[in-house]
């Protein structure tokens, strides 16, 4: 396992800083990924594509850590964090915002929309990490969309409410 | 709505591809093809560099970070139930320990107490009502749900919530990665609420007690009541809840 883990740890670490974009908790998915291919140990070395098992592996202990609550609390301080301490890029808020939605988006419907909008995976490389054909990866995509293009409008309308009372709902 | 992120260029490969490249896992005319990107792209040429230099490029220490998973790696496998059934004292064992727990447990709904002196109580919050619940009711979105834990003094607690697609979730201490000892409001639950989101399906409520404190990553975990597997001398109780939207 030691091998294993020199040959796919950076991969495993550098995608859960991708998503979590935090060292510490990228450092607990690292071990909570490896735990688990120790469990499937069979699994693991089996699978024709270790990177491929290894990645949506990954993918989806970020994205329940992102559901938990104290997570989603986390992922709510970064739109009320006053804005001279975000990155002022397109890019980052845009990445900010994906992450914010994800956390509380329909599982699947996160996952396709992590691969596509985050990693920027083709629909067929999605459809194979989702295990499902392309069409289905369209349908997760569309539905994403709108769920987050109301979840967006509904913010919006919003007025907006000071650091406190937002951090409050969980 | 929202478009790609993260790549340089569109026609630049995915995490993923080149993870796939450098593992040496794609066949020749696709490796062929992230290879004469790569002589011409400076971008993709310094993520290609990054995976080779390994660990070395990333904020972590890859041994201590190895040591932890060796030390909390799962245990060899206890033998099967069956097999020890054979054994001709496990019968009489079960016979006798069987009658014990007939005469001896406990009436009380909500607590499951499998011999030790742990008590697991689930309360619900409702449209303002208060109310106990026993293992296997049905909760609804948005509520709140405390806990009222017996333990002896001393003992380091974590509840977790396990759904049955196997994700899990800290409830206690909330968000946490490491036991806690109990600590009680006023009214005696344990501090602390969890309002419940949307999610539609059954999940399984697991106190988690030992005499010493204990990680996350301690237990080895998995949907269903007995999916919660601490180390050598804990308590595990089970509490099933029935989620709906």
């Amino acid at each position: 396992m030691r091998d294993a883990f020199k040959r796919y740890g950076p991969l495993v670490y550098r995608r859960a800083l991708t998503l979590l974009q935090d060292p510490r908790e990228a450092e607990d998915a690292t071990q909570e990924v490896f735990i688990r291919a120790m469990k499937n140990e069979a699994q693991f070395r089996n699978d024709a594509l270790v990177s491929t098992w290894l990645y949506r592996v990954t993918t989806n202990y970020c994205l329940n850590l992102m559901r938990n609550r104290k997570n989603r609390r986390r992922i709510l301080e970064e739109q009320v964090r006053p804005a001279q301490e975000l990155s002022t890029g397109p890019e980052t808020s845009t990445v900010v915002m994906v992450r914010r939605l994800l956390a509380r988006a329909d599982q699947r419907q996160a996952r396709a929309a992590v691969y596509v909008y985050i990693d920027g995976l083709s629909r067929e490389e999605t459809a194979e990490l989702l295990d499902c054909s392309v069409r289905t990866v369209g349908n997760l995509l569309d539905r994403f969309n709108r769920w987050a293009r109301n979840e967006i409008e509904a913010e919006a309308e919003k007025p907006q409410p000071c650091a406190e009372m937002q951090v409050s709902r969980v | 709505m929202f478009e790609t992120v993260p790549t340089p260029t569109p026609s630049c490969p995915s995490e993923l591809l080149l993870d796939r490249w450098h593992l040496g896992e794609l066949e020749p005319s696709r490796a062929a093809t992230v290879e004469a990107h790569l002589a011409g792209c400076p971008d993709c040429s310094e993520r290609r560099d990054a995976r080779d230099a390994g660990f070395a490029a990333l904020p972590v220490d890859a041994d201590r970070l190895f040591a932890k998973i060796e030390a909390a790696g799962p245990r060899r496998p206890v033998r099967d139930f069956f097999d020890r059934l054979r054994d001709w004292r496990i019968p009489a064992l079960v016979v006798a320990t069987a009658a014990a727990v007939f005469v001896l447990a406990p009436r009380e709904q909500g607590i499951r107490t499998k011999g030790g002196d742990v008590g697991f109580r689930v309360f619900r919050e409702h449209a303002g009502q208060v109310e106990e619940k026993v293992s296997g009711a049905a909760f609804a979105a948005r509520d709140r749900l405390r806990f009222d834990v017996k333990a002896s003094e001393g003992s380091q607690i974590m509840i977790l919530g396990v759904e049955e697609s196997g994700e899990v979730y800290t409830y206690y201490p909330a968000g946490l990665d490491r036991s806690d000892r109990v600590r009680r409001t006023s009214d005696g639950a344990l501090s602390g609420a969890i309002e419940l989101d949307d999610y539609d399906g059954r999940e399984w409520l697991h106190l988690v007690r030992c005499d010493d404190a204990f990680a996350r990553a301690d237990l080895i975990t998995g949907p269903g009541p007995k999916g919660v597997e601490a180390p050598a001398g804990c308590d595990v109780r089970a509490f099933e809840i029935q989620r709906q939207r």
